[in-house]
């Protein structure tokens, strides 16, 4: 599933990473969600969503073409990746983690962010 | 002639305190009425409504309804 | 260790005297018995104080609290319970706050912590997981609460949660508040003065651990079924928009919102002051806590002609207390009183009824120009923000009215104390109660003074007054209110007392049940998948009720002569007639409240002074005073 996200509806609860990492991770541990919310507090008050929006520019840096592209969607084959993490430095959103394997870990496209998130803010693309 | 048919939600305590109204009532009105009129027709206590909505459009209570609508009654809540 | 699935299992005890961090397993009995949040503030405070403390000496504590079910995947999951020996009321002091403090603390690996001593300098306490630091913050002595969280975000990290404390914590004014999320308060009792007292300006955490959960798939499923009830309910949509703000025109309607320091009970330009004005003249961002399906904090910018700031809310209860009892006639005003309060680090409740009582002080004559720096009159902006300052400062008379409004009185004297609104210390909240005997009944009996969250019995109240639908068709809207009789309301008020602060002790916020009808069985079940242990909402209550007797224990064993005498209203609401609005010419005669405190008494196993019983502790699993 690709993602798309208004960030003027979100009101920062941080639902979406909190299942985020239980989804992908079974943890209950936000620090390991594969989105992040930023907000801009006193002023002017706002949410920022960084969430990867399959732009490919992690595919575009490993060497070992260790990610690749399936309907629009980026996904990394961990038979292939060496955890040089250049993926993880380039990413222009900063929402590719390191898992606690030492692999780096993205966006899975597996919907509940959208599904759970109660403002409609993160939906499906 | 038919009736001007209101659909009427109840929430919150609402269901609590009139236990003979249905979480989902219908009524069917001969003429125009007020929310309020309309809640008393019902035996709901205006003052145990703290807000009237329709759809997500907030009314007051001397709204008159003369067209068939869903309304929904929000009871006072429980907490400040 | 035994693992204590939901919690994160440890918990950490600062001194910030000696800089000696200490963390240790938290106890599974002190889990079993009491949960957590409220549960865990009420035993430490216990078992840790002795008789004689002085609330800002540096053997009080300030306890910070989460519960089982903070942190994880639920409907409000983001709440943070505070408490101490209050500086207000000498006796049990808590508060609560939403945001997301508490779950960065559990993410930590801390469940909670217990800070005590005194710091040399003013300093912060920063908690990146394992790694705990008392760090001096001198530039930050004077700055706002807010503006000390921004700086320290920039410092630290934007991944920081803090909480803080403004000047008027720093400089002890009894009812200074803990600040976080630039906008989130724990308002009640002075904690923040304790703070102050300990030099502690602030708390950062950064937490990225896991919380262990006893079936994490089968949690994970009940919490997102728990969002889809949330989303299903018609309040969803109805209630999210307004938040609190909601109650203000019902309020008025009928006749239950503080006017002009609790004269009156109705407020002619409450529409000015209502949740529709916040959307149509402030509104910003739907701001929301922890995991919360229905965001209820309005974050929006305000101009008036004494300044404009972006803030937080204005909440109901700080529309009632600055809008309805100092009559600020505008939501701008409110709005901007609220920010200079939240700023300075000031309970928008005690502060806007401090506030009103100066305001009727000085148009009495019981204090002049000169004792105040200027005339001051109701309805003025200028004027509330300016006696703000002087608390926050403790300027001038600010001294004497930072110490709260009992105090106040006792030195103002004639007779103010017959409307200074407070029990036992602590300024009442946002409801007018002279037709209402269960509210009355219930900030009468709240453990931490007059405050309305234990027990909100005003539906009960206001339904029971309904006895006769033709009467109220006669009477219209806006016709005098029937007169609501206290019989029945005591089990209704004991019944809530259990309920809601159930809420508190388990972590979460209580605004989903309360106000939208989420049903109570999910917490059931949700409860069970993470901790592995079974307890029905009954057995929670009990463990409620338990804490309910230990906090009126800690008041017996901490408040010099505490008893039945603690547990009246001012006069004014005992005898002088409301004057405007629905409940014109109400008022609660002193028999009937004492006829209503000796039914409470005996229906909770108290003897006639308001002390439980030795049968009562010892069912409890208690041990007398």
């Amino acid at each position: 599933m690709k993602l798309t996200v208004k960030e003027e509806l979100c009101s920062g609860c941080n639902v979406c990473r909190v299942v985020c990492a239980l989804e992908n991770f079974s943890v209950v541990r936000p620090s390991r969600a594969l989105l992040q919310i930023k907000g801009n507090f006193p002023d002017p008050g706002t949410y920022n969503i960084a969430y990867c929006n399959q732009c490919g520019v992690c595919a575009d840096v490993c060497l070992e073409e260790a990610i690749s592209e399936t309907d629009g969607e980026y996904n990394i084959d961990y038979n292939l990746c060496t955890q040089c993490m250049d993926c993880v430095d380039s990413c222009p959103f900063e929402v590719i983690i390191v898992n606690d394997s030492g692999y780096p870990a993205k966006c899975t496209g597996c919907g509940k962010c959208t599904e759970i998130c109660p403002r409609a803010a993160v939906s499906a693309r | 002639m038919s009736g001007l048919k209101v659909t009427v939600n109840l929430t919150g305590h609402l269901k609590e305190l009139y236990p003979h109204l249905e979480e989902q009532t219908s009524i069917e009105l001969v003429q125009p009425v007020s929310v309020f009129t309309l809640l008393s027709r019902l035996g709901i206590s205006s003052r145990m409504v703290l807000l009237v909505t329709i759809g997500d459009t907030l009314i007051g209570k001397e709204t008159i309804i003369d067209q068939p609508c869903e309304l929904n009654l929000v009871s006072p809540p429980a907490g400040g | 260790m035994i693992m204590l699935n939901g919690y994160a299992g440890k918990n950490l005890k600062i001194n910030v005297s000696s800089g000696e961090c200490r963390v240790e397993n938290t106890a599974p009995e002190l889990a079993e018995k009491y949960l957590g949040g409220r549960g865990f503030v009420a035993r430490l405070l216990y078992d840790g104080l002795e008789p004689g403390t002085d609330p800002l000496g540096e053997k009080n504590m300030v306890v910070v609290a989460t519960g089982p079910l903070s942190g994880h995947l639920l409907p409000g999951s983001g709440k943070t319970h505070f408490g101490s020996l209050s500086p207000a009321t000498g006796g049990y002091g808590d508060s609560n706050l939403g945001g997301h403090f508490g779950p960065a603390l559990k993410y930590a690996g801390y469940d909670y912590m217990v800070i005590e001593g005194a710091a040399p300098k003013l300093s912060a306490i920063v908690i990146d997981n394992d790694q705990i630091r008392i760090v001096e913050y001198e530039e930050l002595q004077g700055k706002g609460a807010i503006e000390a969280e921004k700086e320290l975000k920039a410092r630290l990290g934007e991944d920081y949660q803090i909480i803080t404390i403004g000047p008027a914590g720093e400089n002890k004014v009894v009812f200074s508040c803990i600040s976080h999320d630039f906008g989130r308060q724990a308002g009640r009792c002075g904690i923040a003065a304790v703070m102050g007292s300990k030099n502690i300006k602030a708390v950062a955490v950064r937490g990225t651990k896991s919380i262990p959960v006893y079936n994490p798939a089968g949690a994970q499923k009940k919490g997102e079924e728990m969002y889809r009830v949330c989303f299903s309910k018609p309040g969803f949509k109805t209630w999210t928009p307004y938040g609190t703000a909601s109650l203000t025109d019902w309020a008025n309607e009928v006749g239950v919102f503080p006017t002009r320091n609790f004269q009156s009970s109705y407020a002619e330009f409450h529409k000015q002051i209502n949740g529709q004005a916040i959307r149509d003249r402030l509104l910003v961002t739907e701001k929301g806590c922890f995991c919360c399906p229905t965001p209820c904090g309005k974050y929006g910018y305000a101009k008036t002609s004494v300044g404009n700031a972006y803030v937080e809310g204005p909440e109901y209860e700080s529309i009632a207390t600055l809008g309805g009892s100092c009559c600020l006639e505008t939501i701008e005003e409110v709005a901007y009183a609220n920010y200079v309060c939240d700023q300075l680090g000031l309970d928008t409740i005690s502060a806007g009824v401090v506030a009103s009582f100066a305001l009727e002080c000085f148009e009495k004559g019981v204090i002049s120009a000169n004792d105040v720096g200027k005339g001051i009159s109701f309805g003025s902006l200028e004027d509330v923000v300016y006696l703000f300052e002087k608390i926050a400062s403790r300027d001038g008379i600010g001294a004497v009215l930072a110490e709260g409004v009992r105090h106040a009185a006792g030195v103002f004297g004639q007779h103010s104390d017959h409307y200074a609104i407070q029990v036992k210390g602590l300024e009442w909240s946002g409801y007018e109660c002279r037709n209402a005997p269960g509210m009355m009944l219930s900030y009468m009996t709240a453990d931490v003074g007059a405050h309305h969250n234990r027990s909100w019995a005003l539906g009960f109240d206001i339904s029971q007054s309904d006895a006769d639908v033709s009467a109220l068709i006669s009477a219209g809207t806006s016709g005098e209110l029937p007169l609501s009789s206290p019989e029945g309301k005591v089990d209704h008020v004991i019944s809530m007392q259990h309920s809601r602060p159930l809420f508190d002790a388990l972590g979460i916020c209580r605004l989903q049940t309360m106000e939208i009808g989420f049903e109570t069985a999910h917490y059931e079940d949700v409860y069970e998948l993470i901790t592995g242990r079974k307890l029905s909402w009954p057995e929670m209550l009990e463990i409620s009720e338990r804490i309910w007797h230990l906090t009126r224990q800690f008041n017996a064993k901490h408040i010099d002569g505490f008893g039945r005498s603690a547990d009246f209203p001012p006069r004014r609401l005992m005898e002088d007639p409301v004057t405007t609005g629905p409940n014109k010419g109400r008022f609660l005669k002193r028999e009937i409240l004492d006829k209503l405190l000796s039914e409470y008494y005996e229906k909770r196993g108290w003897d006639q002074n308001g002390i439980p019983t030795a049968e009562t502790l010892e069912r409890f699993g208690l041990e007398k005073v």
